[in-house]
């Protein structure tokens, strides 16, 4: 597979419908709808495995390349601590697609409930160092500067792009180192970048998580050392991994701390050539006393030979002890395909609290550094697990702000339903104009009615003026009237909008004796309010009525001789002036205040 | 914040939230406008009942009252003199001279007694008979009766010293309708 074919497949996620894009390419919308399909149609959003690194997933396949045709494969069971021999397979293998596939196979038929593959290759064929950072002392900045590299290295090395494209700088700490820098820089070329491309392109395809890792095998065996050396004896230690086709020398400190890391390139022979001097050299420039010189057989080739070179070449005052240790994983992991670098799977091997140096090997995990990571061009296309969390969240959100919009919404048509259909909502406001235009028509009708009632009421009529002197006076009463006065008057000068008013009866004649009984009854109060009583019920007419509380009715009878009596005058049917004896005035008075209901209105005509 | 999350965090909660806080404005708002109408409505229907109520009160009798005023419609006017010559004659002719006969009719430029104070326009009449008591009676129910706008002022009864007959002295006050400008 080409290079050019392998970085268009990078874009390209088989289970989605189209490629993806770079989000600072796309909008706010488009970039939802990209983190949107990515969690409906990949576990990317399900399995948080996506996002680990491969060395802390359950499931790992650490392989081992020495340069040697023969690839050392073994699988860990993270939670189970077990170490298992992988899947077989050589150098060339590495560069089949289907090789890898059908190893792939082979390793999750054995494990159908694992969630993901974390692969970590260990390259032991190539190890480079350079001392670029020759003042670098700030132990702050070392991460920022290990990012440069990573991101951008061309800025930071200055070498030319072709150079920058094919090889991976990262930065190890030297924690015991004297003077500056405090740090070397590791490269390690792309040759298995491809093989890891691959992999996880296999991982996209299954819609399954398969992680990977390009660990240099030196490093991750540095940071295991502390399960294979004693760094308590207070000796420093010139420690040489004999590999295959380079050795690497790391120098430690009496303290166990990192002074220098080395790489010793074969060049084509079995050993690093001029190791002695190298190490005289290191003694020499570090100021080690009687330190420790430690072969240490990476590979199956015999070191026995470069002891007896050593022993005879290393010229130092000192008698120098060379020790030869030769590490072995199988006792600890109980698989014969396991290799000592693969034992930085498992933390307890990697003696952080020896010193500084383990600590930021391993726990801070300067030696698991991925040297054959996926660009940040291609990182991004892909939303973070936090990203996907948050997407998820709005998934809850969503519908529990639908919840609140329809309960605002059933609020809202609940409290307007429950006014609309009230009758007053119905109400026509025409209806209402029309009953006051009614009701003006019909209060003028109503003043009108008052105001000419009030006015033609009888309260001063000539017809019953005569019917009341008949009836106080009947024909066979012994009274002869000579002369009637009615008369009226009103008091205006009240303050009430009605006007009281009084009526008199001025009644003169003369009057036989038989009369008097009469006389006697009208003047009293009781008798003559009996005549108004009989006046007002026989003929109907109300002024007459005496109970009202607003009425006041008062009678005078005056008596008096007649002067013009004749005792001797024959006295006929009809009684005459000459056969009365006695003349009577009699004044009737009757008063009706001006709260009366006959009281005369002095409002104007409506 | 990575494009990722900008984008997540504006179209899957900040979007749906002003969504939804502009949704609720609107419904709150518009329930509110409807409300406050139900209120305004309901005073408005209260106002329409109270004023039923009065129409209603008001219109019990009405017919009656429509009925009166219309009657006195006919018989009210700015100027009584022709129709209470006419009415005269019409009654008088019923009756004798002997019984009732009209000896004097005189309109004074004074009001009457009984217009004192009164803002409704008003003129007097004096009217004179000579005749008896029971013919003048009912001549003076039926005049009084079709004319009820007369109210005595004063009302003076003599005997005529060379005969039986009576004479009558009335002075009325007499209510007249303004005509509207």
């Amino acid at each position: 597979m080409g290079r050019g074919i392998l970085h268009q497949s990078l874009n390209f996620h088989f289970l989605l419908v189209k490629p993806l894009e770079n989000p600072e390419n796309l909008n706010a919308f488009q970039t939802y709808r990209q983190a949107c399909n990515i969690a409906a149609h990949t576990s990317r959003g399900s399995n948080p495995d996506w996002h680990k690194p491969a060395h802390e997933v359950d499931l790992q396949w650490h392989l081992r390349i020495t340069g040697s045709p023969r690839v050392r494969s073994a699988v860990h069971s993270l939670s189970e601590g077990k170490w298992t021999n992988g899947p077989k397979l050589n150098l060339p293998n590495l560069r089949s697609q289907d090789a890898i596939e059908a190893a792939v196979n082979d390793l999750l038929s054995s494990h159908p409930n694992a969630q993901s593959l974390g692969v970590v290759l260990h390259i032991a064929d190539e190890f480079a160092t350079t001392e670029i950072f020759e003042d670098f002392r700030d132990w702050d900045a070392l991460p920022e500067l290990n990012n440069q590299l990573i991101t951008n290295p061309n800025a930071v090395i200055g070498e030319d792009s072709a150079v920058a494209e094919e090889t991976s700088w990262r930065v190890v700490p030297t924690p015991g180192a004297i003077t500056p820098p405090i740090c070397t820089t590791v490269a390690i070329s792309h040759r298995y970048a491809e093989f890891l491309e691959i992999l996880r392109q296999m991982g996209e395809t299954r819609n399954f998580p398969i992680l990977t890792e390009g660990l240099s095998a030196p490093l991750a065996f540095i940071s295991v050392l502390p399960a294979f050396l004693d760094f308590t004896t207070g000796d420093s230690q010139l420690v040489v991994l004999h590999y295959l086709k380079f050795s690497a020398l790391a120098i430690f400190s009496p303290a166990g701390e990192m002074i220098k890391l080395r790489a010793l390139p074969h060049r084509g022979r079995p050993h690093p050539p001029n190791l002695s001097d190298t190490l005289a050299t290191a003694i020499a420039a570090n100021e080690l006393n009687n330190p420790r010189i430690v072969l240490i057989p990476m590979t199956a080739t015999e070191i026995e030979p470069l002891v007896t070179q050593l022993q005879a070449t290393l010229d130092l005052e000192e008698e120098l002890m060379i020790d030869i240790v030769k590490p072995g994983a199988e006792a600890a992991t109980k698989c014969e395909e396991t290799r000592p670098e693969m034992l930085i799977a498992q933390k307890e091997y990697q003696g952080v609290e020896l010193s500084n140096t383990f600590r930021m090997l391993g726990q801070e995990g300067w030696s698991m550094q991925d040297f054959l990571s996926q660009p940040k061009s291609v990182t991004n296309l892909q939303p973070s697990w936090q990203d996907l969390k948050l997407l998820h969240a709005t998934k809850i959100a969503k519908p529990v702000l639908a919840l609140v919009a329809i309960a605002v919404l059933a609020f809202a048509l609940f409290r307007s339903i429950g006014v609309m259909t009230e009758p007053s909502w119905q109400h026509d406001e025409n209806s209402t104009a029309l009953l006051q235009v009614q009701l003006g028509e019909l209060g003028r009708t109503n003043k009108s009615f008052q105001h000419w009632n009030n006015l033609l009421s009888n309260r001063s009529s000539g017809w019953t003026t005569m019917e009341l002197i008949a009836q106080m006076f009947p024909a066979d009463s012994g009274v002869v009237i000579d002369e009637i006065n009615y008369t009226t008057r009103v008091d205006p000068n009240t303050k009430s909008q009605t006007s009281g008013f009084a009526r008199e009866w001025a009644i003169t004649g003369v009057a036989q004796e038989d009369s008097l009984a009469l006389l006697q009854k009208l003047n009293s109060r009781s008798g003559i309010q009996e005549v108004f009583a009989t006046i007002a019920q026989t003929t109907g007419v109300n002024s007459f009525d005496p109970s009202p509380e607003t009425r006041q009715l008062l009678v005078v009878v005056e008596r008096s001789e007649n002067t013009q009596y004749d005792p001797k005058a024959p006295r006929g049917t009809v009684p005459k002036i000459e056969t009365s004896p006695y003349r009577i005035t009699i004044r009737v008075t009757q008063q009706f205040s001006e709260k009366d209901p006959l009281a005369i209105t002095k409002a104007p005509q409506p | 914040m990575n494009n990722y999350k900008k984008s997540i965090t504006l179209f899957g909660f900040v979007i749906p939230i002003l969504l939804v806080v502009v949704f609720s404005i609107i419904c709150i708002v518009v329930s509110g406008n409807i409300k406050s109408k139900a209120v305004v409505r309901e005073t408005a229907f209260a106002q329409h009942n109270t004023l039923q109520t009065q129409v209603t009160k008001l219109q019990a009798g009405m017919r009656e009252k429509r009925i009166a005023n219309k009657q006195w419609e006919k018989v009210l006017s700015s100027d009584i003199r022709p129709a209470l010559q006419l009415n005269l004659k019409s009654i008088l002719d019923k009756y004798t001279s002997r019984q009732v006969a009209q000896t004097g009719f005189f309109r004074p430029a004074t009001l009457g007694r009984l217009a004192m104070g009164a803002q409704q326009q008003s003129s007097s009449v004096t009217l004179k008979f000579r005749g008896t008591y029971l013919p003048m009676e009912k001549a003076l129910i039926e005049l009084e009766s079709r004319l009820p706008q007369m109210q005595v002022n004063s009302f003076n009864i003599t005997r005529e010293r060379t005969s039986d007959e009576l004479l009558f002295d009335l002075s009325y006050t007499i209510w007249e309708k303004q005509d509207k400008q």
